[in-house]
């Protein structure tokens, strides 16, 4: 039988282990994705993800569920991230791989019948994306996060960033405009390399 | 609507009522500036999709589950178990000298009509007191084994926090002081379960001793 996150945060809370360990499981994967397309680098993610669930850990008893158990755990990693990157004095980072590996490839095929240049395609768009998201001000980089990558509700994100429906709105919209101008910028730049690399053969 | 685009994600990302719905399609049917930009946000939402997080191994370590507590017998202290059987073998030592006081004498007034002490103590009443002592020793100890089960779950889950001295202090406080508890309960058990055995045993002596001068017999009996 399938618990509830309430279900579960009542029986962690009133000492069950195990109750919290389910809640890691079921939501370590998103904390982690958000950890690491916040800070860029998976070490630092990992580090984050350990803290605050450590955090949530020995704040489960001051949690009184006002807000989603999920929405908390979010606010948390979204404070350590903040306080990760004040601490480290920089900008989230961008992990680019150096070159290709075709069985690193081959491990992110997401469809059997995937080519390789669609493969390849795909590893450069996500890289253009990671570039361009970190290079936008925090708290439009933080909105389309969580609404585009965890689904949240507009509220949801207004809640958890302590700021008006209409600013969240605001930020998802200016911070996809400017997004989208990088990211065809980029595409045209490609489209003309390729179009040289082609004349010059 | 062109001057507030903000209104336009609500749209694109499905998240408005009916009425603002119908709003914005109504105005997109007249606006191809809009409609180019709805297609625009939406082609960049699917960009967005391709940004991958590296596949990770697990990072939280699952904390230990407390194991299922051992029978309440298991948890008693070995200087307690050798009380409780000290306890035990003094009862038995007791019986044995009441039965050696009275067998002879039943055999000495066999076909003589009975007459029992007002207060003579029976088999019975030895078994039932006997199950009275173990019932009290079984239930405080399960009382103490709750207890120390609230103390030590939460504590078996801090094994990985021990970051944190003062939440283990407090946590090595908390066993502690059950630890100390349970050690004064056991005590009081054995304590009071000397005293009940030290009754039973003078009302036994008074029993057989009141019998004896009642018969004037010399049979063997207990002496004074």
């Amino acid at each position: 039988m399938t618990r509830t996150d309430e279900e579960l945060v009542a029986r962690a809370s009133a000492g069950e282990v195990d109750a919290f360990n389910q809640l890691v499981t079921r939501w370590e994967r998103p904390i982690y994705a958000l950890a690491y397309r916040t800070l860029g680098r998976e070490e630092d993610a990992r580090d984050v993800v350990q803290e605050a669930f450590l955090r949530a850990y020995r704040g489960l008893r001051g949690f009184k569920g006002e807000a989603k158990f999920s929405s908390w755990l979010y606010r948390i990693t979204l404070n350590l991230c903040r306080d990760w990157i004040r601490r480290e004095r920089r900008t989230p980072l961008v992990q680019v791989p150096e070159g290709v590996d075709p069985v690193d490839l081959a491990d992110e095929r997401v469809a059997p019948q995937e080519s390789v240049e669609e493969l390849v395609a795909r590893r450069e768009m996500s890289e253009a994306v990671a570039k361009a998201m970190a290079e936008l001000p925090e708290e439009q980089r933080t909105a389309i996060m969580l609404k585009e990558y965890h689904g949240l509700t507009f509220q949801e994100i207004a809640d958890m960033l302590d700021c008006p429906l209409s600013t969240v709105k605001t930020r998802l919209y200016q911070g996809l405009s400017v997004l989208r101008r990088r990211l065809e910028r980029r595409q045209a730049e490609e489209a003309s390399l390729r179009r040289a690399t082609w004349e010059s053969s | 609507m062109c001057d507030e685009r903000e209104r336009l994600i609500g749209f694109v990302y499905e998240e408005c009522d009916d009425s603002e719905r119908q709003l914005v399609e109504t105005h997109l049917d007249s606006c191809s500036t809009c409609r180019a930009e709805i297609s625009a946000l939406r082609d960049v939402r699917q960009d967005l999709l391709a940004w991958r997080v590296p596949l990770h191994e697990p990072i939280w370590r699952p904390l230990p589950v407390a194991a299922a507590p051992a029978p309440w017998w298991r948890q008693v202290p070995a200087w307690a178990l050798a009380a409780a059987a000290s306890v035990m073998f003094l009862s038995g030592l007791a019986g044995g000298a009441l039965a050696s006081a009275w067998l002879p004498r039943a055999g000495a007034d066999a076909g003589r009509p009975a007459a029992a002490p007002a207060h003579a103590v029976t088999a019975a009443e030895l078994t039932q007191t006997e199950q009275r002592i173990i019932q009290l020793m079984r239930r405080e100890l399960s009382g103490i084994d709750q207890r120390v089960s609230m103390v030590s779950t939460p504590s078996a889950a801090r094994v990985v926090n021990a970051s944190f001295p003062t939440a283990l202090a407090a946590e090595v406080r908390g066993l502690q002081e059950v630890s100390e508890e349970r050690d004064r309960k056991l005590l009081e058990v054995i304590t009071q379960t000397n005293t009940d055995l030290a009754r039973m045993r003078s009302r036994l002596r008074d029993d057989v001793l009141a019998e004896l001068r009642g018969s004037g017999s010399s049979g063997g009996g207990l002496n004074k």
